[in-house]
């Protein structure tokens, strides 16, 4: 067997395909799929001509549909193809009425005969079966297969009606083939052979919670009673008043067969309507069923439950709930099974869209274990699923075959079981709306008759709250407490390292370990009354609300813990828990938080943190201030209005000013100025806006100097600068081709953090090698690595402002200054040593005192920004 | 991003009063977290040529030349309550004052110039509930008024809506029913002659908690009791209030204290924001000399479980507490008081209280008081609150298992904030008494030194932590400078650093390191990375003035300061003589 899917873009790009699968229709069967979601019917019918003109003998089987299955994702507005041609199997195709021509449905008895006559064949493995929304008798039709051909499994639904953006294409789902299209037939193919085989499975993530109780009165697919209580209000009351604008969530509440606890039976509630309004007495569809009822009051507006199927009084139902865990694990035994299966050449998958409306993330995940394999189908509105033995129908359903004749497996992506926490998003709506509800009941006058529903939400709420196996509380919990109960400390325990463990100790020692951990976190919670939950395997959080403990208490109580995990027996492995305690987290990402704060951890090698999770948000006059901040930065990019001041310095022997520090002022549209301090930071934080005002200054200072012989200029640069090659290779250029490089000063401040010497080095050094000079500026300020500092080649020294400042009152600075003009003594004067913040005559006197060789500061220049020179 | 040093002065006299405290904690409590604002307290004296000696000023007046630091060191905003120019008898040396401060963004207390930022009580809401309670509530119609010096706004104002709301009820307003005082506990006097003039009073407001004080003490020695005899309110709703006996009724901040206000806007100013005047509301907290209740707790109320209306109930109850001003690694007190009302609640709406609720409620019970619950409110607010609570729900729910529960957790709640109570008056005794054995011990010492001939100023900075500063500095000028009354005291360039104090360990600093200029004794401050504010005080000996302490603005700082620093100018006297002989 051999599959090949494709999206469908045109008819010539159809035909291409075709030509290059070069399928060998003589002697093998081919069966071709079409699932569309952008055609209308006819224009589907001429496309199936189309493909029956290029491939005469293929079986052209086409659905309509809302969305289409490839590469193990959801597509809308596509519409995918899929070839299938066999080895040695057969296929064949059969399209059958439903509806007699009078207009009444088929019974089901009777289309069972004639597949069975038509197309099923001793060797038949699997039923792909496609039928229409209007066939309402659909269960028990299936049903009725497993007795006509026992052992066929069959896969497949009700068409989907496409739905596009652009326009109305059908308002009801069709199936269609070469040689005409439907609302009302049914489409069936066979797989037959003798190599053959199949599996089929489905995966729901419902659990059946309720008691049972037992369809008393139904008329069609409406259920008329429950253990003889009217059963529509029995829904609405369970299921609450609101459900009427969230239908949603009635899909997470479905109903079951008692015998079967994990197909859901989607049930949709309509008010106020009577029994004509929804089974239209003078169509010939309902006449059978209301000959056998007289009874039926036609006319009266009651409140209806209607299934999507018929179905039958005495059928025993219960109460059921779709949760997250159970998804996981039903498709994750759904997964291993397939992945397990020897023959995997080609895969069908047919999802509900109920299923991808209220479980969208759900959807996408469950979806995407299968992306790198050939998996091809659609969104159905109902799915007929076969396991262990019999064939179902079912809404909500994630239904998935595997067929082949040889030995083959795909590739599958297993993976994705470890990160289900996409299903959490999911859950958190969920819970909410349980909660809800459960809140609705408490304010219910009528407590009594409640509390079997209550109940049932409160089982629903253990489902979603509580890890595997355990009644821990698990993540989800954690954070229904952080944003209902101000659980807002929370401190997160992790251990890593288990993988080096597990090289060393044998499991069974390392389980034991593993087990007093976490008993010992979860006791110790206990007696301190906090809340513990567990995460995952090795991760567990404990909290508490900040208006019971106050942060201080609650970190000593974390540290006492984390001593007492440190301290462990013999018998255990010895284990180093991270603790972080998040302060503050409602309203925040929590993990996002916890991953931040980790990352700190590591860099600082600390086992215990506490964390401010709010103290990040901004306050709004910051965030504010900063946006307006990058305002001044555009405009003064885009309107030229990033201006070098120029401030001159002295030259202490010649008394005069021959060289100028360039600074950089950015002016807004009023004409305000801004300094290097408003704006470097938030420069900085949007990187490429620094980038670009450091370009544009450098280059005015360039174009500014760039004729003088006697007069130099400095320009500051920070490591992003040195780091940022355009601006280098710019710097390179203009020392090349000017005519006196020494003329240019590079200060690099002193200060900042480098992270990588080398690469400073490597500036520094072509700039020597081009003629231009480089000054250390700020010297003082930071704990210098003097080692670093002398490594570097510098040519001048700029002692920075604030010891200066005070060196007439403070002998600590005189000493600073001393010390400095002492060593430039010892390096033979290579280096010249700059002093800024000169601010008065006292102060240049002590600098002349201890031979400083330039002066910087209001005492001899201001910054200007236009300068005689 | 760093932000900006913002430096904020407050210069208030008397700090020890209620009234002023509650400013100063005020200020303080709405410097916001993380915003490296700090605060400044610049504390003076009171000064009156009409009821003081001359010694008496004079000396006052040497303690206020402290102010002056405010434009000598770097500030970057003011905050003056008018209160604390009193001595200013015309609006132009108030001008003269302020402008000496130049530019920088200024907020007035109390003041009636409309061209400063000004923050002032509504006085009218206040004075108008509770005249409006006498007369029409308890049908009273003689009710007179203990006044304030006729240069104070706040006393004026007070006066002429007190008149007003008499008028407005058609009582004619008569001189007799009107005695000033001025303002202190001095009131003695004029209440003797207000009780005198009125045999027939029926009500009487006093124009702040102080003055209700004196009345207090001539109504006892009458034999007439406040509440019973005749009905007694103040102003202010100070501390003082609710230790009176029997609890003084008040008018005071709805909620907003008056210095938070000012502080808030302050910042606005500093931050180059539009601010504008503002009145700060003012309602009657109710107590025993005027029983009063602004709020009815309604059955509805009750039985909804309302949480707008649990807050309401917390925060007329601990009315001094200020959600906004908490700490955000403390417990919130609003909060768990909610979690609390509501479990009770709902327990006695629902009829059904598990054991295992019975007991997390008493144990958030105990955690609500072991945190300080009660320094927000008084005993007497406290009771009078939770009683209503509690007489309510039984009202509702006479009898049975739940209803039972309940009471016993009223009953833990009570004896709670009792033992509170009597806990921290048994640790003030116990700070008071190891305050006054490391006094003892440092007078001592001196003595020992002064008969051995070995004094020296070092000990006595090496024991400054004795005197129970945990965070402090002590500036001393090269030479003492003598205040002369009349003439400006001029402060040195110059200040040396002596010693410092960081947690309650004392660094002395060696000589070459001590020299700092005074003009940056705030800006350069080395405290200010790790407190909110600090208090300079003057250390001085007569007349001479020898330098200043700073301390860390915390606890009962505004009681003691003074005292500390007057100890510290003794000791340092006593260390000078013996240098010198």
């Amino acid at each position: 067997m051999f599959t090949w899917n494709f999206q469908y873009i045109s008819k010539s790009h159809l035909e291409d395909i075709f030509k290059q699968l070069m399928l060998n229709e003589s002697e093998r069967d081919i069966l071709i799929r079409v699932h569309t979601a952008i055609h209308q019917p006819q224009e589907a019918v001429e496309l199936a001509e189309f493909i029956k003109e290029m491939v005469p003998q293929a079986h052209i089987f086409g659905t309509s549909t809302s969305a289409v299955i490839g590469k193990g994702k959801l597509l809308r507005n596509q519409c995918v193809i899929s070839v299938t041609q066999m080895q040695e199997g057969r296929v064949r195709m059969l399209r059958l009425p439903t509806f007699e021509e009078s207009g009444e449905p088929v019974l089901p008895e009777v289309l069972c005969r004639k597949i069975r006559e038509g197309i099923l064949e001793e060797d038949t493995k699997l039923l792909l079966t496609f039928l229409t929304r209007k066939y309402l008798d659909v269960a028990s039709f299936v049903e009725q297969c497993n007795d006509y051909f026992p052992g066929v499994q069959m896969i497949g639904g009700l068409a989907g009606a496409p739905e596009n953006n652009a326009r109305v294409l059908s308002e009801q789902g069709f199936v269609f083939d070469e040689n005409g299209w439907s609302y009302e037939d049914m489409l069936l193919a066979s797989i037959s052979g003798k190599r053959v085989e199949s599996f089929t499975s489905y995966a729901t993530g419902t659990e059946a919670i309720g008691r049972e109780v037992q369809v008393t009165d139904s008329f069609g697919s409406c259920i008329l009673s429950i253990d003889g209580k009217d059963a529509a209000e029995q829904y609405q009351q369970e299921i609450g008043e609101e459900f009427k604008d969230r239908v949603e969530y009635a899909s997470v509440f479905p109903y079951v067969y008692a015998d079967v606890p994990d197909v859901p039976i989607i049930m949709s509630c309509s008010n106020e309507r009577c029994m004509n309004d929804v089974f239209p007495s003078e169509s010939p569809l309902y006449r059978r069923a209301y000959e056998q009822r007289p009874d039926i009051e036609r006319y009266r507006k009651r409140n209806m439950l209607n299934a999507s199927h018929n179905v039958r009084v005495g059928r025993k139902l219960r109460r059921a709930f779709i949760y997250d865990r159970k998804m996981v694990a039903d498709n994750r035994a759904m997964f291993q099974q397939v992945e397990n299966f020897e023959k995997a050449e080609t895969i069908f998958g047919y999802s509900c869209i109920i299923r991808a409306m209220i479980y969208s993330n759900c959807v996408k995940w469950e979806l995407s274990a299968y992306e790198n394999s050939n998996i091809c189908g659609c969104l159905t509105e109902g799915e007929i699923v076969y396991a262990n033995g019999r064939n179902l129908f079912a809404n909500c359903a994630f239904a998935v075959s595997a067929v082949g004749e040889e030995k083959a497996s795909q590739q599958y992506n297993p993976y994705v079981f470890m990160h289900a926490e996409a299903l959490e998003k999911d859950n958190e709506k969920l819970l909410e709306y349980l909660l809800e509800t459960e809140s609705r009941f408490e304010h219910s006058a009528d407590s009594d008759c409640m509390d079997d529903q209550m109940e049932f939400v409160r089982e629903c709420e253990k489902k979603l709250l509580y890890s595997d196996n355990s009644d821990v509380p698990n993540a989800a919990a954690m954070n229904m407490d952080i944003r209902l109960k101000g659980y807002d400390r929370i401190c997160m325990i992790n251990v890593y390292d288990i993988a080096s463990m597990r090289t060393v100790f044998t499991e069974q020692l390392i389980q034991l370990t593993y087990q007093n951990y976490l008993s010992k976190c979860a006791s110790y919670a206990q007696e301190k009354h906090y809340r513990f939950y567990h995460l995952d395997r090795w991760r567990v959080a404990i909290g508490a609300p900040s208006y019971l403990v106050s942060l201080s208490s609650f970190a000593q109580d974390m540290e006492t813990l984390q001593r007492e995990l440190f301290d462990t027996h013999d018998e255990y492995i010895a284990i180093v828990p991270m603790f972080c305690i998040l302060d503050n987290c409602k309203n925040v990402d929590i993990l996002a938080v916890y991953s931040a704060a980790r990352v700190e951890m590591l860099q600082k090698n600390v086992q215990f943190y506490v964390r401010n999770a709010a103290e990040e948000q901004l306050d709004e006059d910051s965030i504010r201030w900063k946006y307006h901040i990058v305002n001044v930065i555009n405009y003064a990019i885009s309107h030229d209005k990033v201006i070098p001041y120029f401030q001159g310095i002295y030259d202490n022997r010649e008394k005069r000013i021959h060289h100028y520090e360039s600074l950089m002022r950015l002016e807004d549209e009023e004409g305000n100025l801004y300094y290097p301090d408003s704006f470097l930071d938030v420069a900085r934080s949007f990187g490429l806006l620094y980038d670009r005002i450091s370009m544009l200054m450098v280059k005015k200072v360039f174009e500014r100097f760039k004729e003088q012989k006697d007069n130099s200029v400095s320009i500051n640069l920070g490591f992003r600068d040195i780091s940022n090659r355009e601006l280098t290779e710019y710097i390179y250029g203009f020392l090349l081709n000017t005519e006196h490089p020494e003329n240019f000063v590079f200060e690099i401040l002193e200060n900042e953090d480098i992270p990588s010497y080398d690469e400073l080095l490597t500036f520094v050094d072509r700039i020597h090698k081009l003629g231009g000079k480089v000054s250390i500026d700020d010297f003082g300020s930071g704990f210098s690595n003097l080692q670093h500092v002398i490594g570097i080649p510098f040519d001048y020294l700029k002692i920075d402002g604030s010891i200066v400042k005070k060196c007439c009152e403070n002998k600590q600075s005189e000493d600073l200054i001393a010390l400095i003009s002492v060593w430039k003594n010892l390096s033979a004067g290579n280096v010249k040593i700059i002093a800024e913040y000169v601010e008065n005559v006292q102060i240049h006197e002590k600098l002349m005192k201890y031979d400083i060789d330039f002066s910087q500061g209001y005492l001899f220049s201001r910054p200007r920004r236009e300068i005689e020179i | 991003m760093n932000q900006k040093e913002i430096i904020i002065g407050l210069i208030i006299n008397d700090i020890s009063d209620d009234y002023s405290k509650d400013i100063v904690n005020g200020v303080l409590h709405a410097i916001p977290q993380n915003k490296n604002i700090h605060l400044v307290t610049m504390p003076g004296k009171s000064v009156s040529f009409e009821y003081q000696s001359r010694e008496i000023y004079e000396y006052h007046f040497l303690r206020n030349a402290i102010y002056d630091l405010g434009y000598i060191g770097r500030i970057d905003g003011l905050i003056v309550p008018m209160g604390s120019l009193d001595w200013m008898t015309e609006k132009k040396q108030v001008i003269e004052f302020l402008d000496q401060f130049g530019k920088i963004p200024k907020v007035l207390i109390a003041s009636d110039y409309p061209e400063y930022i000004t923050v002032n009580y509504d006085n009218e809401s206040g004075i108008r509930e509770a005249v409006n309670c006498l007369i029409n509530v308890n049908g009273m119609r003689k009710i007179c008024m203990l006044g304030g010096k006729d240069d104070n706004m706040d006393a004026r104002e007070r006066k002429r809506i007190y008149i007003k709301c008499l008028e407005e009820n058609g009582i004619a307003f008569e001189e007799r029913f009107y005695e000033k005082t001025d303002m202190s506990g001095h009131s003695e006097e004029a209440a003797q002659r207000l009780l005198d003039h009125n045999p027939d009073v029926e009500a009487i407001f006093c124009v702040n908690d102080l003055t209700a004080a004196g009345l207090y003490k001539v109504m006892e020695k009458r034999g007439l009791h406040p509440g019973d005899d005749i009905k007694v309110f103040g102003f202010d709703n100070t501390l003082l209030a609710a230790q009176m006996n029997p609890p003084l009724t008040s008018i005071g901040a709805e909620s907003m204290a008056l210095g938070k206000k000012a502080m808030e806007l302050l910042i606005d100013a500093v931050n180059r924001r539009e601010v504008q005047s503002a009145l700060v509301p003012t309602r009657l907290h109710g107590r025993y000399s005027l029983s009063y209740e602004m709020y009815e707790y309604s059955v509805k109320e009750l039985i909804e479980v309302n949480e707008a209306f649990i807050y309401r109930m917390f925060h007329d109850c601990f009315y001094r507490y200020d959600d906004r001003n908490q700490n955000s690694e403390d417990i919130k007190l609003d909060r768990l008081f909610f979690e609390i009302i509501l479990r009770m609640l709902r327990a006695s709406r629902d009829r059904y209280m598990t054991m295992e609720d019975f007991q997390e409620v008493n144990r958030m019970v105990d955690v609500f008081f072991e945190n300080g619950a009660m320094e927000y409110t008084d005993v007497e607010r406290f009771l009078i609150c939770i009683g209503r609570l509690q007489g309510r729900l039984n009202h509702i729910h006479k009898a049975g298992y739940v209803a039972g529960l309940i009471n016993r957790m009223f009953l833990r709640m009570k004896d709670n904030a009792l033992k509170a109570i009597a806990e921290c008056g048994i640790r003030q005794e116990y700070e008071t008494i190891r305050q006054r054995k490391n006094l003892e011990e440092i007078y001592f010492r001196q003595m020992q030194g002064m008969v051995s001939g070995r004094v020296d100023r070092k000990d006595v900075f090496r024991n400054i932590h004795k005197f129970g500063i945990e965070n402090g500095m002590i500036y001393l000028f090269e030479e003492p400078v003598r205040y002369e009354y009349g003439f400006k005291f001029r402060y040195p360039d110059h200040v040396n650093l002596k010693c410092t104090i960081k947690s309650g360990e004392v660094y002395l600093l060696p000589k070459e390191r001590q020299r700092r200029t005074i003009r940056d004794i705030f800006s350069e401050n080395e405290m200010f990375p790790r407190c909110k504010g600090i208090v300079v005080l003057p250390i001085f000996y007569g007349k001479e003035v020898y330098g200043l302490l700073i301390c860390e603005h915390i606890g009962n700082i505004c009681d003691r300061g003074e005292f500390v620093a007057g100890q510290l100018s003794a000791a340092l006297k006593i260390a000078e003589k013996e240098e010198n002989s």
